[in-house]
């Protein structure tokens, strides 16, 4: 790994909208994390008496919900929610996408066949709809999330990954290991994985923005975690109930976090992308 | 530079050539006779790159109807020199010195005249036709364009056709007129070069610039595109910098050669005298690395003990095509047998046979006297031709030597690294360099790497498809040299797959030509090498070119009669 995050920092730095991207993503980090350590607020008992006060008012920086929370506050702790689920998940995504996309491109013929079939049928099923089906089904739990949000989301990685492996099958290095007897799980694991350890980092930023975009539309929908506990798009979909009401302080924060966010990562993944090109070329 | 192109112009050259430079058509404009007799004058010349320098200090001439050598090996600068002819350069490069094309100033040329210079000034003939021609364009299109860039009145392609037939017949291309609805792809890699020297005479220039314009074709093709060459040269009175690495090709088509080694110049001399008395080592060392046909002695081993490697009757159809047709051969223990021929031949898919990439349909192949399971593996080596794909670029040089180990033995890492370590010595290679990765080695120590790790094992047998095909001819020598030792402590059996007779001469104890799938003639190196039997084989002997100029003319006249 180290042989590759030298030549990807350096040519991260010479690509603006990377470093953007990285900075955001460090001070959203921050925000979420460290942010409770520093300015506490309750977020698990309401306080009706108040409840809905706008920015500034009462020491609460950016106001209170409907229930009194402090809105400030609530949007570190549901940052670490969907942060949590799109990290997990996206990781989940990619590691089983890179496996089945590698054994499909490697062992090729028949295996090839079926697997990839099931990959299409995936893409033919909204991935919205199984995840949906699944909270209805399931109580959510950061756990249950990322694992169903992984589950559906792993089929671009799995074609992404399969064309790889299909491209590094013909490469004589990997002809030399299989005619000295290498087995099928030697040669995908320490021959193939890490020689698309480049597209598997690119594929799996682009991952996490997905995730973290999927968890907000599950919350919106109310199937997200349950109270008190809270991420973005929950916060979003109760703030759109007080939209015309003028109380702009619940959803603007949320929403600007999520695009933030998920611009943030994009622009991180496109560095990453083209750092790993530039690798690839010299 | 001027008493060389003087002399180069007056002197007697042994060659028969036609035309003297002032017969030459054309080319008339400038008063000056000898300055329109030199169509590139290059001075000086410095190309850098950052902190490197690519070429230092060249100076060449190229008159009209001279052909002249740049020689070196990888990295010597000689590409550099062509494009910097033409004004290709990227920016990045700092180029001083004066390059005079045409009689025209490159440093000082206003893009459009350099437009014009490239074309008229001179054509340029690239190493890899394939790639050199755009693949989605017709052939006629694109002989064509070449025309249209340099007319005054541009008009529709479709009115160059009859000079675009005119051209391809020209270069030697058959039925010229049905070509040009044609795509690259639906040519053969001899008549897309062929192409390739129709769009760079397409607008009547003073010089060709060929980069390596044979590297790429097989032997018989390249004698063929020489002659081409040396045709228009003989009619047309072109000036040639013909840029190569293969001294055979020198001797045989050059009359003056310059060699090069990192952007120096380490020789000028007329071919005949750089070969008879090469003055510096390096030229010397170079002539020395060639290998030679018939410069090995070969004992009469009586082999015949048991084989490690059998093929019979073996038939692989790819779609109905057949490209290996009823093949059998066999490698006893401790022999090293060679496959010969050109590409299309078959006989990397025979060595994928033996290795179990492909399977036959039908035929049957038997390796250690059965079939090709993991313990068979266990025995064998395998070492690819293309030095940069054949290491896993993630992984280390040592822990690429000790793979075969991980995967048979259940050897401690010490003993492991003992092992590495040893081979490494054996294979010549520094230790210093077992911490590096694949892409951090040169050319020769990648596919000295490949071999230690195909020995580590002690294998009864090696199969070596074109090891040294992509290396220059030092490198070459020395692998060589490694292989051979290493057989010597060894004692495997090897196939070893090439399309370069002299260097099978030099290494194998036998030899199969393959050609079209079928095995032409098989037999010691000393009969079928040195009295080869099949017109085929003496053909192939005949075409690759000997770097001596004047066996070279001995062999040309019945190759051509």
């Amino acid at each position: 790994m180290t042989t590759i995050a030298v030549p990807t920092r350096f040519r991260l730095r010479g690509n603006g909208l990377a470093v953007v991207g990285t900075t955001i993503l460090v001070l959203v980090l921050a925000f979420c994390l460290l942010g409770p350590l520093l300015y506490h607020t309750d977020q698990v008992h309401t306080d009706l008496g108040a409840a809905r006060l706008s920015p500034g008012q009462q020491g609460h920086p950016l106001g209170t919900d409907d229930l009194g929370y402090d809105v400030l506050g609530r949007l570190m702790i549901a940052g670490r929610t969907s942060l949590a689920i799109g990290v997990l998940a996206g990781l989940l995504a990619t590691a089983i996408g890179a496996i089945w996309g590698a054994l499909a491109g490697y062992v090729g013929g028949w295996l090839d066949a079926v697997l990839m079939r099931i990959v299409d049928t995936g893409v033919a099923i909204p991935a919205l709809f199984l995840l949906l089906v699944a909270a209805t089904l399931i109580t959510p739990s950061i756990g249950v999330l990322s694992l169903v949000i992984g589950c559906v989301s792993w089929l671009v990685p799995a074609r992404l990954m399969r064309a790889e492996a299909a491209t590094l099958r013909e490469r004589d290095f990997i002809k030399a290991i299989t005619v000295m007897g290498a087995g099928r799980f030697r040669v995908v694991f320490t021959h193939l994985l890490p020689n698309a350890v480049g597209t598997l980092v690119v594929a799996g930023t682009f991952q996490i923005a997905e995730a973290i975009l999927l968890v907000a539309y599950v919350s919106f929908l109310g199937l997200g975690v349950p109270p008190p506990a809270t991420d973005w798009g929950a916060m979003l979909s109760k703030g759109i109930t007080y939209t015309y009401d003028g109380a702009w302080w619940l959803i603007l924060p949320p929403g600007i976090a999520i695009v933030l966010i998920v611009c943030a990562i994009n622009f991180v993944g496109d560095g990453l992308r083209d750092a790993f090109a530039a690798r690839g070329r010299s | 530079m001027s008493e060389l192109a003087s002399e180069s112009s007056s002197a007697e050259r042994p060659r028969e050539r036609t035309p003297s430079p002032s017969e030459a058509p054309a080319a008339s404009e400038s008063s000056d006779a000898n300055a329109a007799a030199r169509v590139l004058e290059i001075d000086d010349l410095r190309v850098g790159y950052g902190s490197t320098v690519a070429v230092d200090g060249l100076s060449v001439t190229v008159s009209r109807g001279e052909i002249v050598a740049l020689v070196g090996e990888s990295g010597s600068g000689k590409s550099t020199v062509a494009l910097a002819a033409l004004g290709l350069l990227p920016r990045s490069a700092r180029v001083e010195g004066t390059i005079t094309l045409a009689g025209q100033d490159i440093g000082s040329a206003t893009p459009e005249e350099l437009r014009q210079l490239r074309g008229r000034g001179a054509g340029m003939v690239f190493q890899e036709p394939m790639t050199a021609l755009n693949p989605v364009l017709t052939i006629g299109f694109q002989v064509a364009e070449s025309i249209r860039n340099h007319d005054s009145q541009p008009r529709r392609h479709k009115h160059y056709d009859d000079r675009c037939v005119e051209l391809l017949e020209r270069v030697g291309v058959p039925d010229a007129a049905k070509r040009l609805k044609q795509y690259p792809h639906q040519l053969s890699g001899g008549l897309r070069q062929r192409v390739l020297i129709a769009i760079a005479i397409a607008a009547g220039p003073g010089l060709i610039l060929a980069d390596e314009p044979t590297t790429a074709l097989d032997v018989t093709v390249q004698q063929q595109i020489l002659d081409l060459i040396r045709d228009i040269r003989d009619t047309e009175g072109t000036g040639t910098l013909l840029i190569t690495h293969n001294l055979g090709v020198v001797a045989d088509i050059a009359d003056r050669v310059i060699v090069l080694r990192n952007g120096k110049v380490v020789e000028e001399a007329d071919t005949e005298t750089l070969f008879a008395s090469p003055k510096a080592d390096y030229t010397r060392q170079l002539l020395a690395a060639v290998p030679k046909l018939g410069d090995t002695q070969h004992e009469d081993r009586h082999a015949a003990e048991n084989a490690v490697l059998q093929l019979r009757d073996i038939v692989v159809e790819y779609h109905g095509r057949r490209v290996v047709d009823d093949v059998s051969l066999t490698v006893d223990k401790g022999e090293i047998v060679g496959l010969v021929g050109e590409s299309g031949s078959g006989k990397t898919t025979l060595a994928q046979c033996a290795l179990g990439l492909v399977t036959p349909k039908s035929g049957a192949v038997d390796v250690f006297g059965g079939r090709l399971d993991s313990k068979a593996r266990r025995r064998l080596g395998v070492v690819f031709q293309d030095p940069a794909s054949s290491l896993d670029p993630t992984k280390t040089v040592a822990q690429t030597i000790a793979e075969p180990l991980v995967i048979h033995t259940r050897t401690g890492r010490a003993e492991r690294q003992r092992k590495v370590r040893e081979l490494m010595d054996a294979v010549e290679l520094p230790q210093s360099l077992l911490d590096r990765r694949g892409h951090e080695l040169s050319g020769g120590q990648r596919q000295r790497v490949s071999l230690a790790r195909a020995v580590v094992l002690g294998p009864d047998l090696l199969i070596a498809d074109e090891p040294t095909s992509a290396l220059d001819v030092s490198v070459q020598a020395a692998v060589l040299d490694v292989l051979e030792r290493l057989h010597v402590g060894f004692g495997f059996g090897c196939l070893f797959i090439s399309h370069d007779l002299a260097v099978v001469d030099r290494v194998c104890d036998r030899v199969a030509v393959l050609r079209g799938g079928q095995l032409v003639e098989q037999g010691p190196c000393a009969t079928v090498l040195h009295h080869p039997e099949h017109p085929y084989t003496q053909a192939l002997l005949l075409a690759s070119p000997v770097p001596d100029p004047a066996a070279q003319r001995e062999r040309r006249r019945p190759a051509r009669a």
